[in-house]
Parts: C-alpha cells; structure tokens; sequence
C-alpha cells in the first residue's frame, strides 16, 4: 500500500497547505484522491467542475474548540460577541458551530466567524485575532500542549462520532480504475483497525531506537524512540510526523493521539447514510448549495454524494513485522 | 571550426555523457517497477 509493502498500489502522500488549493488542482485533473472537509465535498459533488464521490471516512472526532487558558470562558454562552475562527466557510466545524448558537439560543450575529488557515490559528489566538477557534487535529492541541490555549470542547463530547474531513475521489476514477479505490479504501479501513485494535508487532519500515543499526538507517528504516513505545498509535505519531506527510513534532502527534486515547478514532469509517443526512440538512439551510439550489426537480441526496460499494470487500492485512525486534 | 564552436560542441558533450551516466547509474529513470501509483492529498489536519 505503501513504498514499504512490496505488492499493490503504491499511494503517495501529497500535503497542501489550504483547500482552494487541493479543489483546483482536482479540477485541473492533477489530482484524483483527496483527504477533504465533508460539505466541501457535498459542495464539489453539487456544483463542482469535477465530479467526485465520497468512498470512506479517513477518522472520526479529532476537532476541539481552544479559547486562550487564561480566559474566563467555560461554555459556549460565553463567547456571545466573540470571534471563532473556522478553518473553511464549507467545513463541518463551521456546522458545529452554527449548532451551537441554535441551542445556546444565539441570533446570528452573535458571534462572528473568520475563515482561517489551521496551520496558523494557534498563532492567531496568541496574537489575539480571535477569541475562540475551532480546528481538526493537531492544530488545537498544539496550543494546549504549549500551555496559552485550553480545550472549551472536544467534539467527541458534543458531536460524537464528529466528521471532518473524508475521502473523496473523482468519479473519472471510479469509472477507469475501481480496483486502485477499492484498494485505497480497504488499505485505510486496515489502518484504522490496526491504529485502534493492532498489537505492538511494529509496521514495516519501522525500527526500534534500541535496536537501530548502520545497516537499518542504511535501509532507510524509520527510528521510533524508545519512550513512544511500540503501541500503533505511537508508531503511527512517528510515521505522521515525518516531512512527506504532517511535517509535526511527533510530540505533538503522540500528545493528540493519547490524551485522552479516544480524542481521535479510526474505526467506524462507513458510510453513514443518517449521519450525511444531517450534514446536508446543515448545509443546505447555510446557504452551501446556493449557486444550485436543491428542489425537487432538481434533487441531491447520498446516492449523489457518496458511493459506499467499496465498503464491502475483505479487510487486507497489515504489512507488519513478524519478527520481535 | 571556430573556437568558440569548439567549446560550445565539448560542453554539450559533457553535459551529454554526464547526463547519460547519471541515468544508467538510476535505472529508475528509465524502468518502472510495474506498480500502480496514485497520488492522495490532505493538509496536515485531521
């Protein structure tokens, strides 16, 4: 699945720093596989240049809200005429909070939301931009865990089973080369399993501080420290925080992967048809459709959106290490 | 000939041979492995 298993596809990590970025080059057709905000998706899917299908999930949960740790702010009611800063106008963490303000019984303009980039917001709150933000992981813990920010919420105990962002791919692909989809999925529905259920065997392409040699570094072995421990999820907070994909502190990645454990998940990445019904409820009533309204001449339902048929096949196995190192 | 044709002509020559030897020495250049490549994007968020 990877350069580190030796049969199958070999999927590349392409990390861009904004969305309008990840769409355009979808469009231009560069790009046929994206990790992306969820009613960015619908929204593509409605009116995009490019049609795309929603296939799988890629996590679940993995978005908190930060306020400053000095703040006198305990619930949401508190932040009534602040600003929240949003990662996408089109993100469900947008949605989040527009579910909020409706059971705090805020008005619409009661609080203000600015779209801006999650790599920054940790930045934006220490500089004073904005008073609260909302963020996908790693970018809310990062200001939890250098002490200026502190967790108002984690979705998971608002929102459970929170979505943010999915896997889409173009509808040109599904036609020319559902083999290469179906082994996407099933390989991220393995790596889920492993990250939530796998035992300490190590991933290949993995070595043990302890146990590393000229000849593994000459391999190109991937040195995992012996404090993270053999746990998936810490092996993973080492593969992840690598240059070609998160480019982060594996501090960080490991703070975001264990406390608590359940901040994050990657089981349960179905498709569910109830959970998008409430997404598109959500993002029809925001105006996300706008430039192609959704009537009944014109409907737009989950058939149109997601195509869960590569849900369905065998589980492959994970290419781990057999040996204890 | 001219000198400057000349040495126009050896360094396109060089840069040639350098350029070759550079890509029998990474057969990958040349050979692909026969694996299917596709190319996932994401930014660096969850």
């Amino acid at each position: 699945m990877t350069e580190n298993s030796d049969a199958g596809t070999v999927f590349r990590s392409k990390r861009y720093t904004s969305w309008p970025s990840m769409t355009e080059d979808i469009d231009a057709g560069n790009l046929h596989a994206a990790f992306i905000l969820a009613p960015l998706a619908m929204q593509m899917a409605r009116q995009g240049k490019t049609p795309v299908k929603i296939v799988h999930l890629g996590h679940r949960d993995g978005t908190a809200m930060i306020v400053p740790t000095d703040s006198p702010y305990q619930t949401f009611a508190d932040l009534r005429g602040k600003r929240i800063a949003i990662p996408h106008r089109y993100s469900n963490q947008r949605i989040l909070i527009e579910k909020l303000k409706a059971e705090f019984g805020f008005k619409d303009d009661d609080v203000r939301l600015i779209d801006y980039p999650p790599p920054e917001m940790p930045a934006g709150l220490l500089a004073g931009n904005f008073d609260a933000y909302i963020v996908g992981e790693p970018f809310a813990a990062k200001a939890e865990m250098e002490g200026f920010g502190r967790v108002l919420y984690l979705t998971k105990d608002i929102w459970p089973n929170f979505i943010s962002c999915v896997l889409i791919v173009t509808q040109d692909l599904i036609d020319n080369d559902p083999e290469v989809v179906q082994e996407l999925v099933t390989g991220i529905t393995a790596s889920g399993k492993w990250l939530d259920e796998g035992d300490e065997r190590l991933l290949a392409g993995l070595v043990m501080q302890d146990a590393a040699s000229e000849t593994t570094r000459e391999q190109g072995l991937v040195e995992v420290p012996n404090e993270f421990g053999r746990t998936p999820r810490m092996q993973a907070a080492i593969i992840a925080a690598q240059r070609r994909y998160y480019n982060q502190n594996p501090e960080l990645l490991k703070f975001v992967l264990t406390k608590p454990v359940d901040r994050v998940k990657y089981t349960e990445l179905d498709l569910a048809r109830e959970e998008f019904a409430e997404i598109q409820h959500w993002a029809d009533k925001l105006g996300f459709f706008d430039l192609r309204p959704v009537t009944p001449e014109d409907p737009f339902g989950f058939e149109d959106y997601c195509d869960p048929r590569f849900e369905r096949a065998r589980i492959p196995d994970m290419p781990l290490q057999e040996v204890e190192q | 000939m001219s000198q400057a044709l000349r040495i126009l002509l050896s360094f396109l020559a060089f840069l040639s041979s350098v350029t070759l030897l550079h890509g029998w020495m990474n057969l990958d250049w040349f050979r692909g492995d026969g694996r299917k490549q596709l190319t996932v994007a994401h930014l660096p968020v969850t």
